[in-house]
């Protein structure tokens, strides 16, 4: 009877267990450590303009088993974008530009995921969503490459169990589309500027 | 006057030449932050750390060029000393 009981707990654990492990996670994407940053480069055949930025949140919502469901938003202060030269960054904020003041977030609010293939904790995916930037919001298609690191989190913050997820993504976005300084030659300032996103998320277990 | 001018301006222009090429003779425009590449071990993602730090652009060769031309052109004004 004993065993029997023992033989019913276990199985109904295991069955518990893996559940557990199929249910959705969200991964929350504000990182104090600054590791998160999105990059930006604008390759013109005069200039070449690159710089970052750090001040990354958001919450990503996933579940392995279902990733076609997978729902969430990534926002970055637009106020952290950061160059080199100093006249440049002031350009670039100023309402010419990026108008940091009026429009302090760009966003990628994720509302598909397609194309999903998996190789261990490693997914590849194309995710479409829609883009926000400098007010203007346009639905965008770009691919992503997701890494599962189950248990890990506890080394970033010590005494937190939990998992990480690392999101990397490439994609390339035009000037022109968002307003930004339209009237700007483009052999000096590309119109198009590739952004790379490279981020990590927790998701603390409860 | 004359002989000190060009002296001056010459120098300016060696001297901020030597300057810009010993920091790296940095193409672009000048930068008062460098962007260093560090890796976190954890996720393995490389991230940006900013340290502050002048790196003279061909903007701040360029002004040095314009001072020196300057300064030559003024010494042109002041008559040569007779032999």
């Amino acid at each position: 009877m004993n065993k029997l009981f023992s033989t019913l707990v276990a199985t109904g654990t295991l069955g518990l267990a893996s559940l557990a492990s199929a249910a959705p996670q969200t991964f929350d994407f504000a990182d104090k450590k600054g590791v998160n940053h999105a990059t930006f480069l604008l390759d013109a055949p005069l200039e070449t303009i690159s710089g970052t930025a750090n001040g990354v949140s958001g919450m990503v919502t996933i579940d392995l088993e279902k990733p076609e469901a997978t729902k969430g938003e990534i926002l970055i202060d637009a106020t952290t974008l950061h160059v080199g030269n100093p006249v440049m960054k002031e350009h670039m904020h100023g309402d010419k530009w990026l108008d940091t003041t009026k429009n302090k977030e760009i966003k990628f609010t994720l509302e598909k995921l397609s194309d999903h293939k998996a190789d261990g904790d490693k997914h590849s995916a194309t995710v479409t969503g829609k883009f926000s930037l400098k007010g203007v919001e346009k639905e965008i298609s770009i691919p992503v490459t997701v890494t599962l690191l189950p248990g890990k989190l506890s080394a970033r913050l010590p005494g937190t169990e939990g998992d990480l997820l690392v999101i990397r993504s490439e994609f390339t976005i035009k000037r022109s589309d968002f307003g930004i300084n339209t009237e700007a030659p483009t052999d000096k300032v590309s119109d198009e500027i590739k952004i790379t996103l490279a981020i990590a998320g927790a998701s603390p277990k409860a | 006057m004359r002989r000190y001018l060009f002296f001056t301006s010459a120098l300016l222009a060696l001297g901020t030449t030597t300057f810009w090429a010993l920091k790296g003779a940095h193409t672009g425009w000048s930068q008062t932050s460098v962007k260093t590449e560090q890796l976190d071990d954890i996720t393995g993602l490389s991230f940006p750390v900013y340290q502050d730090k002048f790196v003279p652009g061909v903007d701040f060769l360029l002004a040095a060029f314009v001072v020196a031309g300057l300064l030559a052109v003024v010494a042109l004004f002041f008559r040569k000393k007779p032999l």
